[in-house]
Protein backbone atom coordinates (compact mmCIF):
# COMPACT_ATOMS: atom_id res chain seq x y z
CA UNK A 1 0.00 0.00 0.00
CA UNK A 2 1.24 3.49 -0.87
CA UNK A 3 0.39 6.30 1.56
CA UNK A 4 0.20 9.78 0.03
CA UNK A 5 0.39 12.56 2.61
CA UNK A 6 -0.46 16.26 2.36
CA UNK A 7 -2.85 15.65 -0.50
CA UNK A 8 -5.20 18.52 -1.35
CA UNK A 9 -8.91 17.81 -1.36
CA UNK A 10 -10.44 18.94 -4.66
CA UNK A 11 -13.99 19.60 -3.50
CA UNK A 12 -14.60 23.01 -1.91
CA UNK A 13 -12.74 26.31 -1.87
CA UNK A 14 -11.04 25.49 1.43
CA UNK A 15 -8.62 23.17 -0.43
CA UNK A 16 -7.65 21.32 2.76
CA UNK A 17 -4.03 20.29 2.19
CA UNK A 18 -3.56 17.66 4.88
CA UNK A 19 -5.43 14.69 3.43
CA UNK A 20 -3.78 11.28 3.70
CA UNK A 21 -4.73 8.90 0.89
CA UNK A 22 -4.03 5.18 0.93
CA UNK A 23 -3.66 3.51 -2.47
CA UNK A 24 -3.46 -0.18 -3.31
CA UNK A 25 -3.18 -1.52 -6.86
CA UNK A 26 -4.01 1.90 -8.32
CA UNK A 27 -7.19 2.17 -6.22
CA UNK A 28 -7.93 4.44 -3.27
CA UNK A 29 -8.69 2.23 -0.29
CA UNK A 30 -8.81 4.77 2.51
CA UNK A 31 -8.34 8.40 3.50
CA UNK A 32 -7.60 10.26 6.72
CA UNK A 33 -8.31 13.82 7.86
CA UNK A 34 -10.99 14.53 5.28
CA UNK A 35 -14.53 15.69 6.02
CA UNK A 36 -17.58 13.66 4.98
CA UNK A 37 -17.58 15.29 1.54
CA UNK A 38 -13.86 14.74 1.05
CA UNK A 39 -14.25 11.11 2.03
CA UNK A 40 -17.09 10.74 -0.49
CA UNK A 41 -15.02 12.39 -3.22
CA UNK A 42 -11.92 10.23 -2.76
CA UNK A 43 -13.66 6.95 -1.96
CA UNK A 44 -16.22 7.22 -4.80
CA UNK A 45 -14.00 8.75 -7.47
CA UNK A 46 -14.44 5.64 -9.62
CA UNK A 47 -18.19 5.11 -9.00
CA UNK A 48 -20.53 5.89 -11.91
CA UNK A 49 -17.36 6.66 -13.88
CA UNK A 50 -17.49 7.43 -17.58
CA UNK A 51 -14.66 5.46 -19.17
CA UNK A 52 -15.23 5.91 -22.90
CA UNK A 53 -16.29 8.66 -25.30
CA UNK A 54 -19.75 8.80 -26.83
CA UNK A 55 -21.41 10.61 -29.71
CA UNK A 56 -25.22 10.62 -29.65
CA UNK A 57 -24.99 8.05 -26.85
CA UNK A 58 -22.95 5.57 -28.91
CA UNK A 59 -19.46 4.49 -27.90
CA UNK A 60 -16.77 5.91 -30.19
CA UNK A 61 -13.02 6.17 -30.28
CA UNK A 62 -11.53 9.16 -28.45
CA UNK A 63 -10.24 10.71 -31.70
CA UNK A 64 -13.68 10.52 -33.29
CA UNK A 65 -15.26 12.28 -30.32
CA UNK A 66 -12.63 15.01 -30.51
CA UNK A 67 -13.32 15.42 -34.24
CA UNK A 68 -17.09 15.73 -33.76
CA UNK A 69 -16.56 18.15 -30.86
CA UNK A 70 -14.28 20.35 -32.95
CA UNK A 71 -16.77 20.41 -35.84
CA UNK A 72 -19.63 21.42 -33.54
CA UNK A 73 -17.62 24.31 -32.14
CA UNK A 74 -16.29 25.51 -35.51
CA UNK A 75 -19.70 25.37 -37.21
CA UNK A 76 -21.53 27.18 -34.40
CA UNK A 77 -22.30 30.88 -34.79
CA UNK A 78 -22.65 31.58 -31.05
CA UNK A 79 -20.80 28.89 -29.10
CA UNK A 80 -20.29 29.10 -25.38
CA UNK A 81 -17.72 27.45 -23.15
CA UNK A 82 -18.98 27.05 -19.61
CA UNK A 83 -17.92 25.58 -16.28
CA UNK A 84 -14.18 25.59 -15.52
CA UNK A 85 -14.53 25.49 -11.74
CA UNK A 86 -13.89 21.81 -11.06
CA UNK A 87 -10.72 21.53 -13.05
CA UNK A 88 -7.15 22.80 -12.78
CA UNK A 89 -5.62 25.98 -14.13
CA UNK A 90 -3.87 24.63 -17.25
CA UNK A 91 -7.22 23.33 -18.49
CA UNK A 92 -8.86 26.70 -17.84
CA UNK A 93 -6.10 28.43 -19.80
CA UNK A 94 -6.70 26.08 -22.73
CA UNK A 95 -10.45 26.70 -22.54
CA UNK A 96 -9.89 30.45 -22.81
CA UNK A 97 -7.66 29.91 -25.84
CA UNK A 98 -10.32 27.70 -27.43
CA UNK A 99 -12.96 30.39 -26.84
CA UNK A 100 -10.74 32.88 -28.63
CA UNK A 101 -10.22 30.49 -31.57
CA UNK A 102 -13.92 29.81 -32.06
CA UNK A 103 -15.05 33.37 -31.30
CA UNK A 104 -17.22 32.15 -28.46
CA UNK A 105 -18.33 33.34 -25.08
CA UNK A 106 -16.62 31.86 -22.03
CA UNK A 107 -18.15 31.86 -18.60
CA UNK A 108 -17.53 29.97 -15.39
CA UNK A 109 -19.74 28.91 -12.49
CA UNK A 110 -19.02 32.22 -10.78
CA UNK A 111 -21.93 33.61 -12.75
CA UNK A 112 -24.40 31.52 -10.74
CA UNK A 113 -22.56 31.73 -7.41
CA UNK A 114 -20.25 34.63 -6.46
CA UNK A 115 -20.69 36.64 -9.67
CA UNK A 116 -22.35 39.38 -7.68
CA UNK A 117 -19.34 39.39 -5.35
CA UNK A 118 -17.11 40.24 -8.27
CA UNK A 119 -19.42 43.04 -9.40
CA UNK A 120 -19.26 44.50 -5.89
CA UNK A 121 -15.48 44.01 -5.65
CA UNK A 122 -15.06 45.91 -8.90
CA UNK A 123 -17.29 48.70 -7.61
CA UNK A 124 -16.13 49.09 -4.00
CA UNK A 125 -12.81 47.28 -3.74
CA UNK A 126 -12.13 44.61 -1.17
CA UNK A 127 -10.17 44.51 2.07
CA UNK A 128 -9.17 40.88 1.99
CA UNK A 129 -6.78 38.54 3.78
CA UNK A 130 -5.54 34.97 3.75
CA UNK A 131 -6.95 32.14 5.81
CA UNK A 132 -3.59 31.85 7.59
CA UNK A 133 -3.90 35.43 8.83
CA UNK A 134 -7.46 34.68 9.96
CA UNK A 135 -6.25 31.67 11.91
CA UNK A 136 -3.44 33.59 13.59
CA UNK A 137 -5.03 36.98 14.22
CA UNK A 138 -8.81 37.25 13.89
CA UNK A 139 -10.76 37.34 17.16
CA UNK A 140 -14.16 38.14 15.63
CA UNK A 141 -15.47 35.96 12.84
CA UNK A 142 -18.80 36.65 11.17
CA UNK A 143 -20.43 34.23 8.75
CA UNK A 144 -23.18 36.00 6.80
CA UNK A 145 -25.44 33.94 4.55
CA UNK A 146 -22.95 31.09 4.77
CA UNK A 147 -23.19 27.65 6.33
CA UNK A 148 -19.61 26.37 6.57
CA UNK A 149 -20.48 23.35 8.70
CA UNK A 150 -22.26 21.85 5.68
CA UNK A 151 -20.64 23.57 2.70
CA UNK A 152 -17.01 23.92 3.89
CA UNK A 153 -16.93 21.45 6.78
CA UNK A 154 -13.30 21.96 7.88
CA UNK A 155 -13.13 25.74 7.43
CA UNK A 156 -13.97 26.28 11.10
CA UNK A 157 -11.62 23.50 12.18
CA UNK A 158 -8.59 24.59 10.15
CA UNK A 159 -8.90 28.36 9.82
CA UNK A 160 -11.73 30.29 11.38
CA UNK A 161 -13.03 28.61 14.52
CA UNK A 162 -11.05 26.04 16.41
CA UNK A 163 -7.33 26.22 15.58
CA UNK A 164 -4.76 27.74 17.89
CA UNK A 165 -2.99 30.64 16.19
CA UNK A 166 -0.15 33.04 16.90
CA UNK A 167 -2.45 35.54 18.66
CA UNK A 168 -5.22 33.05 19.41
CA UNK A 169 -3.35 30.60 21.68
CA UNK A 170 -6.58 29.22 23.15
CA UNK A 171 -8.21 28.44 19.82
CA UNK A 172 -11.99 28.60 19.91
CA UNK A 173 -12.03 30.43 23.26
CA UNK A 174 -10.18 33.38 21.73
CA UNK A 175 -12.74 33.89 18.96
CA UNK A 176 -16.24 35.34 19.01
CA UNK A 177 -18.24 33.78 16.20
CA UNK A 178 -21.42 35.32 14.82
CA UNK A 179 -23.71 33.71 12.24
CA UNK A 180 -26.20 35.86 10.35
CA UNK A 181 -28.67 33.87 8.29
CA UNK A 182 -32.32 33.42 7.37
CA UNK A 183 -32.41 29.96 8.96
CA UNK A 184 -30.79 28.48 12.04
CA UNK A 185 -28.23 26.31 10.30
CA UNK A 186 -25.81 23.83 11.82
CA UNK A 187 -23.24 26.64 11.71
CA UNK A 188 -25.60 28.87 13.71
CA UNK A 189 -25.79 26.23 16.42
CA UNK A 190 -22.04 26.34 17.09
CA UNK A 191 -21.78 30.16 17.00
CA UNK A 192 -21.59 32.47 20.01
CA UNK A 193 -24.38 34.56 18.51
CA UNK A 194 -26.99 33.82 15.88
CA UNK A 195 -28.84 36.68 14.22
CA UNK A 196 -31.82 35.67 12.11
CA UNK A 197 -32.68 38.04 9.27
CA UNK A 198 -35.82 37.88 7.17
CA UNK A 199 -35.30 36.58 3.61
CA UNK A 200 -34.34 39.29 1.10
CA UNK A 201 -33.52 41.91 3.75
CA UNK A 202 -29.72 41.55 4.01
CA UNK A 203 -29.22 44.89 2.25
CA UNK A 204 -31.32 46.74 4.81
CA UNK A 205 -29.62 45.04 7.76
CA UNK A 206 -26.15 45.71 6.36
CA UNK A 207 -26.96 49.36 5.74
CA UNK A 208 -28.30 49.67 9.29
CA UNK A 209 -25.09 48.08 10.57
CA UNK A 210 -23.07 50.61 8.55
CA UNK A 211 -25.10 53.40 10.11
CA UNK A 212 -24.50 51.96 13.58
CA UNK A 213 -20.74 51.73 12.93
CA UNK A 214 -20.77 55.39 11.90
CA UNK A 215 -22.80 56.32 14.98
CA UNK A 216 -25.73 57.58 12.92
CA UNK A 217 -29.41 57.44 13.83
CA UNK A 218 -31.38 54.35 12.77
CA UNK A 219 -35.11 54.92 12.39
CA UNK A 220 -37.40 52.12 13.54
CA UNK A 221 -36.99 49.38 16.12
CA UNK A 222 -36.61 46.39 13.80
CA UNK A 223 -34.69 46.15 10.52
CA UNK A 224 -35.16 42.99 8.47
CA UNK A 225 -36.46 41.17 11.52
CA UNK A 226 -33.45 42.20 13.64
CA UNK A 227 -33.72 44.50 16.66
CA UNK A 228 -31.85 47.78 16.22
CA UNK A 229 -30.33 47.16 19.66
CA UNK A 230 -28.82 43.91 18.36
CA UNK A 231 -27.46 45.74 15.32
CA UNK A 232 -25.92 48.46 17.51
CA UNK A 233 -24.38 45.88 19.85
CA UNK A 234 -22.88 44.00 16.89
CA UNK A 235 -21.40 47.23 15.55
CA UNK A 236 -19.72 47.92 18.92
CA UNK A 237 -18.48 44.33 19.12
CA UNK A 238 -16.96 44.61 15.64
CA UNK A 239 -15.31 47.95 16.44
CA UNK A 240 -13.75 46.36 19.50
CA UNK A 241 -12.15 43.53 17.55
CA UNK A 242 -8.38 43.20 17.41
CA UNK A 243 -8.81 41.77 13.90
CA UNK A 244 -12.12 40.79 12.37
CA UNK A 245 -13.08 38.81 9.30
CA UNK A 246 -16.45 38.65 7.61
CA UNK A 247 -17.00 35.51 5.58
CA UNK A 248 -20.09 35.52 3.44
CA UNK A 249 -21.87 33.03 1.23
CA UNK A 250 -24.51 32.73 -1.43
CA UNK A 251 -27.22 33.93 0.93
CA UNK A 252 -26.20 37.38 -0.26
CA UNK A 253 -25.49 36.63 -3.94
CA UNK A 254 -28.58 34.63 -4.74
CA UNK A 255 -31.33 36.57 -2.96
CA UNK A 256 -32.91 39.92 -3.82
CA UNK A 257 -30.39 42.71 -3.92
CA UNK A 258 -27.59 40.44 -5.22
CA UNK A 259 -24.52 42.62 -5.88
CA UNK A 260 -26.00 45.51 -3.89
CA UNK A 261 -26.02 43.29 -0.78
CA UNK A 262 -22.32 42.67 -1.22
CA UNK A 263 -21.68 46.26 -2.17
CA UNK A 264 -23.08 47.17 1.25
CA UNK A 265 -20.96 44.50 2.93
CA UNK A 266 -17.71 45.60 1.28
CA UNK A 267 -18.54 49.23 2.15
CA UNK A 268 -19.15 48.16 5.76
CA UNK A 269 -15.76 46.44 5.93
CA UNK A 270 -14.05 49.41 4.33
CA UNK A 271 -15.55 51.65 7.01
CA UNK A 272 -14.64 49.17 9.75
CA UNK A 273 -10.99 49.76 8.89
CA UNK A 274 -11.34 53.28 10.27
CA UNK A 275 -11.72 51.59 13.67
CA UNK A 276 -9.71 48.34 13.54
CA UNK A 277 -8.38 45.77 11.10
CA UNK A 278 -11.24 44.04 9.32
CA UNK A 279 -11.33 41.86 6.20
CA UNK A 280 -14.00 40.25 4.07
CA UNK A 281 -13.69 36.99 2.14
CA UNK A 282 -16.24 35.14 -0.01
CA UNK A 283 -16.80 31.46 0.84
CA UNK A 284 -16.09 30.04 -2.62
CA UNK A 285 -17.84 26.75 -3.33
CA UNK A 286 -16.22 24.76 -6.15
CA UNK A 287 -12.60 24.00 -5.35
CA UNK A 288 -11.12 26.00 -8.23
CA UNK A 289 -13.78 28.57 -9.05
CA UNK A 290 -11.29 31.15 -7.80
CA UNK A 291 -8.81 29.75 -10.32
CA UNK A 292 -11.42 30.06 -13.07
CA UNK A 293 -11.64 33.78 -12.22
CA UNK A 294 -7.90 34.25 -11.94
CA UNK A 295 -6.92 32.43 -15.12
CA UNK A 296 -9.71 33.98 -17.19
CA UNK A 297 -8.63 37.37 -15.89
CA UNK A 298 -4.95 36.73 -16.76
CA UNK A 299 -5.91 35.76 -20.28
CA UNK A 300 -8.70 38.22 -21.07
CA UNK A 301 -8.64 40.92 -18.42
CA UNK A 302 -12.00 39.79 -17.04
CA UNK A 303 -12.90 37.10 -14.48
CA UNK A 304 -16.10 35.68 -16.04
CA UNK A 305 -18.82 36.53 -18.59
CA UNK A 306 -16.36 37.14 -21.44
CA UNK A 307 -17.31 37.28 -25.13
CA UNK A 308 -14.70 36.73 -27.85
CA UNK A 309 -17.03 37.01 -30.85
CA UNK A 310 -15.40 40.21 -32.08
CA UNK A 311 -11.92 38.74 -31.78
CA UNK A 312 -11.14 40.61 -28.58
CA UNK A 313 -12.53 40.11 -25.08
CA UNK A 314 -15.63 41.99 -23.93
CA UNK A 315 -17.14 41.69 -20.46
CA UNK A 316 -20.78 42.01 -19.55
CA UNK A 317 -22.46 39.96 -16.80
CA UNK A 318 -26.13 39.60 -17.67
CA UNK A 319 -25.31 39.46 -21.37
CA UNK A 320 -22.39 37.05 -21.80
CA UNK A 321 -23.22 34.93 -18.76
CA UNK A 322 -24.28 31.36 -19.46
CA UNK A 323 -27.79 31.44 -17.98
CA UNK A 324 -28.61 34.57 -19.96
CA UNK A 325 -27.12 33.27 -23.24
CA UNK A 326 -29.16 30.08 -22.88
CA UNK A 327 -32.41 31.58 -21.58
CA UNK A 328 -32.37 34.08 -24.47
CA UNK A 329 -31.86 31.08 -26.81
CA UNK A 330 -28.78 32.82 -28.17
CA UNK A 331 -26.15 30.09 -27.75
CA UNK A 332 -26.22 27.52 -30.56
CA UNK A 333 -23.58 25.12 -29.19
CA UNK A 334 -21.81 24.59 -25.89
CA UNK A 335 -18.70 23.00 -24.47
CA UNK A 336 -19.16 22.18 -20.79
CA UNK A 337 -16.34 21.18 -18.45
CA UNK A 338 -15.91 21.19 -14.68
CA UNK A 339 -19.61 21.81 -14.12
CA UNK A 340 -23.09 20.39 -14.57
CA UNK A 341 -25.37 23.20 -15.76
CA UNK A 342 -28.31 20.87 -16.43
CA UNK A 343 -28.38 20.22 -12.68
CA UNK A 344 -27.63 23.75 -11.54
CA UNK A 345 -29.39 26.15 -13.96
CA UNK A 346 -33.04 27.21 -13.86
CA UNK A 347 -35.33 25.27 -16.14
CA UNK A 348 -35.60 27.82 -19.00
CA UNK A 349 -31.85 27.79 -19.51
CA UNK A 350 -31.67 23.99 -19.27
CA UNK A 351 -34.45 23.57 -21.84
CA UNK A 352 -32.37 25.46 -24.39
CA UNK A 353 -29.22 23.55 -23.43
CA UNK A 354 -31.13 20.36 -24.23
CA UNK A 355 -31.85 21.62 -27.75
CA UNK A 356 -28.35 22.59 -28.88
CA UNK A 357 -25.33 20.36 -29.53
CA UNK A 358 -23.34 20.09 -26.31
CA UNK A 359 -19.84 18.72 -25.84
CA UNK A 360 -19.23 17.67 -22.26
CA UNK A 361 -15.92 16.80 -20.65
CA UNK A 362 -16.98 14.86 -17.57
CA UNK A 363 -15.85 12.13 -15.19
CA UNK A 364 -19.26 10.85 -14.06
CA UNK A 365 -22.81 10.47 -15.37
CA UNK A 366 -24.52 13.81 -14.91
CA UNK A 367 -27.71 15.36 -16.29
CA UNK A 368 -25.57 17.51 -18.62
CA UNK A 369 -23.71 14.44 -19.89
CA UNK A 370 -27.05 12.67 -20.44
CA UNK A 371 -28.21 15.59 -22.64
CA UNK A 372 -24.95 15.98 -24.55
CA UNK A 373 -24.22 15.07 -28.14
CA UNK A 374 -20.57 14.39 -27.35
CA UNK A 375 -19.25 13.14 -24.02
CA UNK A 376 -15.53 12.75 -23.46
CA UNK A 377 -14.37 11.27 -20.14
CA UNK A 378 -11.65 13.17 -18.30
CA UNK A 379 -9.30 12.45 -15.42
CA UNK A 380 -10.33 13.73 -12.00
CA UNK A 381 -8.09 16.72 -11.23
CA UNK A 382 -6.41 16.34 -7.86
CA UNK A 383 -6.87 12.56 -7.84
CA UNK A 384 -6.02 11.20 -11.31
CA UNK A 385 -3.95 14.14 -12.55
CA UNK A 386 -2.08 17.03 -10.99
CA UNK A 387 -2.34 20.75 -11.62
CA UNK A 388 -2.76 24.00 -9.74
CA UNK A 389 -5.86 25.37 -8.03
CA UNK A 390 -6.62 28.57 -6.13
CA UNK A 391 -7.95 28.40 -2.59
CA UNK A 392 -10.85 30.74 -1.74
CA UNK A 393 -8.37 33.32 -0.41
CA UNK A 394 -6.54 33.35 -3.79
CA UNK A 395 -3.60 31.24 -2.58
CA UNK A 396 -2.48 28.85 -5.37
CA UNK A 397 -1.84 25.25 -4.29
CA UNK A 398 -0.48 22.26 -6.17
CA UNK A 399 -2.96 19.44 -6.68
CA UNK A 400 -1.59 15.91 -6.45
CA UNK A 401 -2.09 12.84 -8.59
CA UNK A 402 -2.55 9.71 -6.45
CA UNK A 403 -3.88 7.17 -8.96
CA UNK A 404 -3.79 6.75 -12.74
CA UNK A 405 -6.98 7.48 -14.69
CA UNK A 406 -8.64 4.64 -16.63
CA UNK A 407 -6.83 3.72 -19.83
CA UNK A 408 -7.63 6.18 -22.64
CA UNK A 409 -8.94 8.82 -20.21
CA UNK A 410 -6.96 12.07 -20.24
CA UNK A 411 -6.87 15.29 -18.19
CA UNK A 412 -9.12 18.18 -19.30
CA UNK A 413 -6.07 20.13 -20.46
CA UNK A 414 -4.98 17.36 -22.84
CA UNK A 415 -8.50 16.85 -24.26
CA UNK A 416 -8.76 20.58 -24.89
CA UNK A 417 -5.35 20.61 -26.59
CA UNK A 418 -6.57 17.91 -28.95
CA UNK A 419 -9.81 19.77 -29.68
CA UNK A 420 -7.83 22.99 -30.25
CA UNK A 421 -5.56 21.23 -32.73
CA UNK A 422 -8.56 19.98 -34.73
CA UNK A 423 -10.32 23.35 -34.53
CA UNK A 424 -7.25 25.04 -35.98
CA UNK A 425 -7.11 22.55 -38.84
CA UNK A 426 -10.83 22.82 -39.58
CA UNK A 427 -10.74 26.60 -39.54
CA UNK A 428 -7.83 26.64 -41.96
CA UNK A 429 -9.69 24.17 -44.18
CA UNK A 430 -6.60 22.00 -44.35
CA UNK A 431 -6.64 18.28 -43.62
CA UNK B 1 -60.13 20.12 1.48
CA UNK B 2 -56.36 20.39 1.48
CA UNK B 3 -54.74 23.67 2.41
CA UNK B 4 -51.85 25.52 0.89
CA UNK B 5 -49.33 28.03 2.20
CA UNK B 6 -47.08 30.66 0.68
CA UNK B 7 -43.40 30.29 1.53
CA UNK B 8 -40.09 31.97 0.94
CA UNK B 9 -38.25 29.26 -0.95
CA UNK B 10 -34.54 28.94 -0.10
CA UNK B 11 -32.17 26.67 -1.99
CA UNK B 12 -28.59 25.91 -1.03
CA UNK B 13 -25.81 23.46 -0.32
CA UNK B 14 -26.36 20.67 2.19
CA UNK B 15 -23.84 18.17 3.49
CA UNK B 16 -25.90 15.23 2.23
CA UNK B 17 -26.22 16.81 -1.22
CA UNK B 18 -22.45 17.30 -1.47
CA UNK B 19 -21.73 13.76 -0.29
CA UNK B 20 -24.35 12.40 -2.70
CA UNK B 21 -23.12 14.25 -5.77
CA UNK B 22 -19.63 12.85 -5.24
CA UNK B 23 -21.10 9.36 -5.29
CA UNK B 24 -22.93 10.30 -8.46
CA UNK B 25 -25.89 12.31 -9.69
CA UNK B 26 -27.72 9.09 -10.51
CA UNK B 27 -27.20 7.73 -7.00
CA UNK B 28 -29.91 7.13 -4.43
CA UNK B 29 -28.01 9.30 -1.95
CA UNK B 30 -28.08 12.29 -4.31
CA UNK B 31 -31.75 11.75 -5.15
CA UNK B 32 -32.72 11.62 -1.49
CA UNK B 33 -30.77 14.77 -0.69
CA UNK B 34 -32.13 17.04 -3.43
CA UNK B 35 -35.70 15.85 -3.97
CA UNK B 36 -36.90 16.71 -0.45
CA UNK B 37 -38.17 20.01 0.90
CA UNK B 38 -37.57 21.03 4.50
CA UNK B 39 -40.47 22.78 6.23
CA UNK B 40 -41.06 24.14 9.73
CA UNK B 41 -43.12 22.02 12.11
CA UNK B 42 -45.78 24.74 12.20
CA UNK B 43 -46.16 24.70 8.41
CA UNK B 44 -46.35 20.90 8.34
CA UNK B 45 -49.15 21.09 10.90
CA UNK B 46 -50.94 23.80 8.91
CA UNK B 47 -50.80 21.66 5.78
CA UNK B 48 -51.83 18.55 7.77
CA UNK B 49 -49.11 16.55 6.02
CA UNK B 50 -49.02 12.87 6.76
CA UNK B 51 -45.81 10.87 7.05
CA UNK B 52 -44.31 9.52 3.79
CA UNK B 53 -46.44 11.72 1.58
CA UNK B 54 -45.32 14.25 -1.02
CA UNK B 55 -45.93 17.96 -1.56
CA UNK B 56 -46.32 20.14 -4.63
CA UNK B 57 -44.28 23.33 -4.76
CA UNK B 58 -45.19 25.84 -7.42
CA UNK B 59 -43.99 29.22 -8.63
CA UNK B 60 -44.84 31.23 -11.72
CA UNK B 61 -42.28 29.04 -13.55
CA UNK B 62 -43.84 25.66 -12.89
CA UNK B 63 -44.50 22.98 -10.33
CA UNK B 64 -42.52 20.10 -8.86
CA UNK B 65 -43.36 17.21 -6.55
CA UNK B 66 -41.01 16.58 -3.64
CA UNK B 67 -40.90 14.56 -0.46
CA UNK B 68 -40.74 16.58 2.77
CA UNK B 69 -39.24 16.61 6.23
CA UNK B 70 -39.31 18.89 9.24
CA UNK B 71 -36.40 21.23 9.92
CA UNK B 72 -36.07 22.83 13.33
CA UNK B 73 -33.95 25.64 11.93
CA UNK B 74 -36.64 27.09 9.69
CA UNK B 75 -39.11 29.79 10.64
CA UNK B 76 -42.73 29.27 9.62
CA UNK B 77 -43.10 30.58 6.07
CA UNK B 78 -39.65 29.47 4.90
CA UNK B 79 -38.85 26.28 2.97
CA UNK B 80 -35.43 24.87 2.09
CA UNK B 81 -34.45 22.54 -0.76
CA UNK B 82 -30.86 21.54 -1.54
CA UNK B 83 -29.53 22.70 -4.93
CA UNK B 84 -30.36 20.30 -7.73
CA UNK B 85 -32.34 19.65 -10.89
CA UNK B 86 -35.60 19.05 -9.01
CA UNK B 87 -36.04 22.48 -7.47
CA UNK B 88 -34.56 24.15 -10.56
CA UNK B 89 -37.73 23.02 -12.38
CA UNK B 90 -39.52 25.95 -10.78
CA UNK B 91 -36.84 28.65 -10.61
CA UNK B 92 -36.69 31.51 -13.08
CA UNK B 93 -33.72 32.46 -15.23
CA UNK B 94 -33.98 36.25 -14.83
CA UNK B 95 -30.63 37.56 -13.63
CA UNK B 96 -31.28 41.32 -13.42
CA UNK B 97 -28.14 41.94 -15.48
CA UNK B 98 -25.90 40.15 -12.98
CA UNK B 99 -25.75 36.68 -14.53
CA UNK B 100 -27.07 35.15 -11.31
CA UNK B 101 -30.64 33.81 -11.08
CA UNK B 102 -32.52 34.18 -7.81
CA UNK B 103 -32.07 30.87 -6.02
CA UNK B 104 -33.11 32.15 -2.59
CA UNK B 105 -36.05 34.08 -1.23
CA UNK B 106 -38.41 33.03 -4.03
CA UNK B 107 -42.17 33.20 -3.40
CA UNK B 108 -43.69 29.75 -3.78
CA UNK B 109 -46.85 27.86 -2.88
CA UNK B 110 -46.67 24.55 -1.02
CA UNK B 111 -49.58 22.12 -0.80
CA UNK B 112 -50.11 18.37 -0.38
CA UNK B 113 -49.52 16.50 -3.63
CA UNK B 114 -52.38 14.03 -3.17
CA UNK B 115 -50.41 10.91 -4.00
CA UNK B 116 -48.27 12.21 -6.86
CA UNK B 117 -44.78 10.72 -6.93
CA UNK B 118 -41.39 12.40 -7.11
CA UNK B 119 -39.93 12.10 -10.62
CA UNK B 120 -36.62 10.31 -11.05
CA UNK B 121 -33.54 11.90 -12.61
CA UNK B 122 -34.13 9.87 -15.76
CA UNK B 123 -37.72 11.20 -15.87
CA UNK B 124 -36.42 14.76 -15.72
CA UNK B 125 -33.82 14.17 -18.43
CA UNK B 126 -36.36 12.38 -20.64
CA UNK B 127 -38.78 15.30 -20.33
CA UNK B 128 -36.04 17.69 -21.41
CA UNK B 129 -35.11 15.55 -24.40
CA UNK B 130 -38.72 15.21 -25.51
CA UNK B 131 -39.71 18.83 -24.94
CA UNK B 132 -40.99 20.50 -28.15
Amino acid sequence: MVVHTDVICPFCGSLCDDIEVNVEMNKIVGIKNGCAISRSKFMNYDVERITYSTVEGKKVQYREAVEVAAKILVEAKRPIIYGLSKTENDAIRNAVYLAELIGGAIDNTTSVCHGSSILAMQHVGSATTTLGEVKNRADIIIFWGANPVEAHPRHLIRYSGMPKGMYNPNGRKDRYIVVVDVRETKSAKIADQFIRVEPNTDFEVLQALRAAVRGEAIHGEMIGGVSVNVIRALAEKMKGARVGCLFYGLGLNQSEGKHMNIDAMYSLVSEMNLHTKFAVNPMRGCYNVTGANMVTAWQTGYPFAVDMSRGYPRYNPGEYTAVDLLARKEADAALVMGSDPAATFPIDAVRHLAKIPVVTLERKRTPTAMLSKVVIPVATSGIECDGTAYRMDVVPLKLRKVVDPPKGVYPDAKVLEDIIERVKTLKEGVE
Amino acid sequence: MTGKIEVNLLTGRSLDQAVGLEIGKASKEYFNSVSCVELSKADVDTLKLEKDTTVEISTSHGRVILSWRVSEGLSPGSAFVAYGPWINQILGSETNCTGTPQYKGVKAIVKPANGEHVLTLLDLVKALKEAP
